[in-house]
């Protein structure tokens, strides 16, 4: 079995042995993993993760050092976090979408990364990862501050801010999905923190769930599974994702939800992916702890189908490289059958 | 408490900043704590007591809330501009020393560290509680934060730190502040941090929401 079928078999709440797994790095993280080893390293083969990302969160240009512009001309400085980075400036102060131009989505350097991804892991599960889909790419746009006031304040604005963003994204999935190879689309949408939602229930339902049903639409309509990234204490929007019809949820943050419990509630609606602390256990555990929470997810939450082992983001570059070796060794090397 | 009194309390409860805003929409076209501030003034209410018993009191009322996850983040922002919009009215009382603020509160998000949306929300609770709050700011470092010590006799400082990268530069900065400042007080949160972390470095006080920091800060000046 390729690990695409591995991954779809686990998304799709069938067992598989052995459980399929994603091990993704920050920059600072992988250069502090490779000097460990001593050597070169690459994610996806030596990590020998089950899915491959291809990102709109690549591809930017350098305006600047240190300063990238992303896809809606928006100019990210880098010089403190070099993965993701920070907006420089808001390119909208007012709640007006006057002079503001949303990007044609007819040529995009994702769609080189969908084409060299394809010829290089043919066997892979093959994500289009949309970095900033929705609230995040409106709070990129507008800040964050000024999006959850005008929620309130100019609602007629931020829906129409929020539909041209879909209207990008659906055009977006749809030429990706013509290149071909795609087996999914993943959202990435932080609407939690650690306590809690960040603009709760009723607005993210008023503003955000009937677009992402939309674009969970388009998705379909292309045959693709669909991820929803969402960090935080989020597990009040699970029933609503199960609904827009989301297949696999990510990072599943130990530290906010008991994985377990919401595991066996939603299992067979909803497969998860995640759930190693990156909190606590990777960065301060053991060699012991983080064995024991990896094995842990494989035997409770891996033997039943519906989940994919991960940690509960791309690793941070506090984690001793042991504790990412351990790690490793346990999901590349399941002996164990259920 | 005078009528007036609660209701500027409401206004800032509910986010209602002055009777254009149509926010909350149930209370289109009434007065907002912009007008009724100005007002209570007018009819010779203290400035002291408006803050302190009324936009005060509404502050700490969606603090409360904020912490029960009753409300979420927008809604605080609304009640932090109806209180902001209402401070304008009492700030040549500040300046004369009529109406005196609880003290100064010194925050930043800590050195490495980016995230400003938690930092915001406690400075805001703060500051709508009756302190002079200043906010240095995400990535800073401890020398910044020892020299606006300095520049403020009497501080008190607030650390948040989002990341367990940057939580450990809390230690660091604890130790500066306190060695320029014994007697200044720090406060640390953020996602990582716990009370166990708290007592490890040695923080004086460490809570999970904003209203925590409000108690503890007033609890030192009651
Ligand atoms: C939004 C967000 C971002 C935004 C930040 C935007 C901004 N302007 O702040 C962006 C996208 C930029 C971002 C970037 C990154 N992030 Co981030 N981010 C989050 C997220 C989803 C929510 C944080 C938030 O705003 N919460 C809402 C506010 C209201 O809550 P809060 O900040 O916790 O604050 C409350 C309390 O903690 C408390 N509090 C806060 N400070 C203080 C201070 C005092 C004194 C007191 C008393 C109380 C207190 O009161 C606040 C109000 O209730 C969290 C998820 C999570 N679980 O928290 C991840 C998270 C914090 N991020 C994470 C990571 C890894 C990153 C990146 C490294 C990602 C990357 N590059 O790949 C970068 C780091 C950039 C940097 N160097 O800082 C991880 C951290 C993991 C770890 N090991 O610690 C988290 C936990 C996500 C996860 N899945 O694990 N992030």
């Amino acid at each position: 079995m390729t690990k695409k079928e591995s991954f779809i078999k686990a998304i799709t709440f069938r067992k598989c042995f052995p459980v399929p797994y994603v091990i993704r790095f920050t920059i600072e993280a992988e250069e502090r993993y490779q000097s460990f080893l001593g050597g070169t390293f690459d994610e996806i083969l030596d990590t020998g993760s089950y899915a491959v990302f291809s990102q709109t969160n690549s591809g930017w240009l350098e305006v600047r050092p240190g300063y990238f512009k992303d896809y809606f001309g928006i100019t990210w400085n880098k010089t403190k976090d070099r993965t993701l980075g920070i907006v420089d400036r808001y390119p909208i102060d007012k709640p007006s979408l006057k002079g503001f131009q949303f990007p044609s989505a007819d040529d995009l350097p994702v769609f080189k990364y969908i084409e060299r991804n394809n010829s290089c892991f043919p066997d892979h599960f093959h994500f289009l990862s949309i970095g900033f889909t929705l609230f995040e790419r409106a709070w990129s746009i507008v800040g964050m501050e000024n999006l959850m006031q005008w929620m309130l304040l100019e609602p007629e604005f931020v829906h129409d801010l929020l539909d041209n963003i879909v209207e990008y994204n659906i055009k977006l999935i749809q030429e990706s999905a013509k290149i071909g190879g795609l087996d999914g689309v993943r959202f990435g949408d932080d609407w939690a923190g650690q306590n809690g939602l960040l603009i709760g229930g009723d607005l993210w339902r008023e503003f955000i769930k009937p677009r992402l049903m939309r674009m969970c639409d388009a998705a379909k309509a292309e045959n693709l599974y669909i991820g929803q990234h969402c960090c935080g204490k989020v597990e009040s929007l699970i029933p609503d994702m199960i609904e827009v019809g989301i297949d696999v949820f990510d990072p599943f943050q130990p530290e906010v939800m008991d994985i377990y419990d919401v595991f066996k509630s939603f299992n067979g609606k909803i497969s998860f992916m995640g759930g190693l602390s990156i909190q606590k256990t990777l960065p301060y555990g053991s060699i012991k702890e983080v064995s024991d929470a990896s094995y842990k997810l494989l035997d409770e939450l891996g033997s039943q189908g519906g989940y994919i082992f991960s940690p509960s983001h791309a690793l941070t570059g506090d984690i001793p490289p042991e504790n990412i070796r351990e790690m490793i060794n346990i999901v590349r090397h399941q002996s164990k059958n259920f | 408490m005078s009528e007036i009194l609660e209701k500027i309390a409401y206004c800032v409860e509910f986010g209602k900043i002055n009777q254009q805003s149509p926010y909350p929409p149930d209370m289109k076209g009434q007065l907002g704590a912009d007008e009724l501030t100005k007002e209570a003034l007018d009819t010779g209410l203290a400035p002291e007591d408006i803050l302190k018993k009324g936009l005060v009191i509404g502050m700490e009322r969606i603090g409360i809330k904020f912490r029960e996850n009753k409300v979420f983040v927008p809604q605080v922002l609304m009640s932090a501009k109806a209180m902001s919009t209402a401070i304008e009215h009492l700030k040549p009382f500040f300046q004369s020393g009529d109406v005196k603020r609880s003290g100064i509160f010194i925050i930043g998000t800590v050195a490495g560290d980016l995230h400003d949306i938690g930092k915001n929300l406690v400075s805001m609770m703060v500051e709508g509680n009756g302190w002079e709050v200043v906010d240095l700011g995400t990535d800073v470092s401890a020398d910044k934060f020892v020299n606006a010590i300095k520049d403020n006799p009497g501080s008190h400082v607030g650390l948040s730190a989002l990341l367990t990268t940057t939580m450990i530069n809390m230690e660091h900065i604890l130790k500066e502040v306190k060695a320029a400042s014994p007697e200044t007080r720090v406060l640390i949160g953020g996602a990582p941090v716990s009370e166990d972390f708290k007592n490890k470095i040695g923080a004086d006080f460490y809570s999970p929401d904003p209203q925590g920091a409000v108690e503890y800060l007033n609890s030192l000046v009651a």
